[in-house]
C-alpha cells in the first residue's frame, strides 16, 4: 500500500523535505539531497550580485524544477509586506509556481516566527492564489487559524531554527495534530535522526530540515540516516505503538515454569 | 539616467531597456526575477522593458536556503 504525502494536490513518496543552505558547495548540496530522497527542496530568494560572473552556476542548475518541487522560502523577512514581495518574485522566478514556504521572523536571536505578521501574510497570499506552507510557532490555536486561512500545510517549529535541540514540546505538536486537517510538518530544530523519528511517531506528515544535514560532519551520511529515520518513524506511527505502563509486563509466559 | 538597482546607484544611457541593463551589469538573463518600482515584471516582458530615470529595481535569484 502506498503511503503518500499529499500537499496542494500533489503526491510525494518522501516525507522528508530539505533545505539547500549551509552546504560547502553545490556538489555537496546535490549529493546530500539525492541521498535524502527528498522530493521537495527549499531555496531562498536573494538579490543577484551585480557584476557577478554570468557563467557562475545557479542552484537551479543543480536542482532541476523538473525533478524536484522547488519550495521558495521567505527566510529573512520580518514583515508581511517583505514576505509577500518575496513570494511574488519567487513565483515569477519559478515560472508561475504558486507553492511557497511562508516564514516571517520576529527576532534575529531566536528566529521565532512573528505570528501576527505571519497570519497577515498568509491571508493575503492565499487570497492571491498562493499555496502556502507556513512556518509557525507550536501554538495549537494559531496553527488551526493558519489552516482555516487556507494554508496547504502548517509547519510548527520543533525548536529554534538551526538549534538542533529537537522537539521541545511534543505535547503541543500532538495537540496541533489532533485538530489538523492539513499536513503538519515539523519545520526547524531537528538535530539528529531520532528527532526526526519522534516527529513522525507523533503523527506528523513530514519533517523539513536543513542544518541537521548540511552541518553534520558527514552530510551525505546524515541525509541517509534522516531518510531512514523518517521512514521508520512513519512506519512506527502507522503500526501503532504500545501503551506506556508504569510497571513491567513479562514477555515470556508465566505458566509452565520448572519448579 | 540614474537607476537604483539592488540598493546601488547605476547610471545607464537614456531609453535603455532591461536587456541592456543586464548586459551592462553582467547578470544572467535566465533564472532571475525583477521587481520594478515595487511591481514584478512578467518574465515574458522582461528583456524589452524600457527603463526610466529614477526607476528602482530589485533583481533576484534563487540561492541555497532552508
Amino acid at each position: 500500500m502506498d503511503d503518500l504525502l499529499t500537499i496542494a494536490g500533489r503526491t510525494y513518496k518522501s516525507r522528508l523535505l530539505v533545505g539547500t543552505g549551509k552546504y560547502k558547495d553545490f556538489e555537496e548540496t546535490g549529493s546530500s539531497i539525492t541521498a535524502s530522497g527528498a522530493e521537495i527542496v527549499t531555496v531562498a530568494i536573494r538579490r543577484t550580485n551585480i557584476g557577478q560572473d554570468s557563467s557562475e552556476p545557479n542552484i537551479l542548475d543543480f536542482l532541476s524544477p523538473d525533478k524536484f518541487t522547488i519550495l521558495p522560502n521567505t527566510a529573512g523577512c520580518y514583515t508581511a509586506e517583505e514576505a509577500i514581495r518575496t513570494c511574488n518574485l519567487a513565483r515569477e522566478l519559478l515560472g508561475g509556481n504558486n507553492l511557497v514556504k511562508l516564514e516571517v521572523l520576529g527576532d534575529k536571536e531566536t528566529l521565532y516566527p512573528n505570528m501576527p505578521e505571519t497570519l497577515k501574510a498568509a491571508k493575503d497570499l492565499v487570497k492571491d492564489g498562493f499555496e502556502v506552507m507556513v512556518y509557525c510557532s507550536d501554538d495549537p490555536l494559531l496553527a488551526k487559524e493558519l489552516e482555516l486561512l487556507g494554508c496547504v500545510s502548517v509547519m510548527p517549529l520543533a525548536s529554534p531554527i538551526g538549534s538542533g535541540l529537537g522537539i521541545q514540546n511534543p505535547h503541543n505538536i500532538e495537540m496541533i495534530l489532533s485538530k489538523a486537517e492539513v499536513p503538519i510538518i515539523v519545520d526547524a530544530g531537528v538535530g539528529t535522526a531520532s528527532d526526526a523519528s519522534i516527529a513522525m511517531e507523533l503523527g506528523c506528515a513530514g519533517v523539513l530540515m536543513n542544518t541537521a544535514i548540511a552541518k553534520a560532519q558527514k552530510p551525505i551520511l546524515m541525509a541517509q540516516a534522516m531518510k531512514k529515520a523518517i521512514e521508520s518513524g512513519r512506519q512506527a506511527y502507522l503500526a501503532g505503538r504500545i501503551e506506556k505502563k508504569s510497571y513491567a509486563s513479562p514477555s515470556s509466559p508465566t505458566k509452565g515454569l520448572i519448579k | 539616467m540614474l537607476l537604483k538597482v539592488n540598493g546601488d546607484s547605476v547610471e545607464i544611457n537614456d531609453g535603455s531597456n532591461m536587456d541592456k541593463l543586464l548586459d551592462m551589469l553582467e547578470i544572467p538573463k535566465t533564472k532571475i526575477a525583477v521587481e520594478l518600482n515595487g511591481v514584478v515584471i512578467p518574465n515574458s516582458e522582461l528583456l524589452g522593458k524600457v527603463l526610466k530615470d529614477q526607476d528602482t529595481l530589485e533583481i533576484v535569484r534563487a540561492i541555497g536556503g532552508g
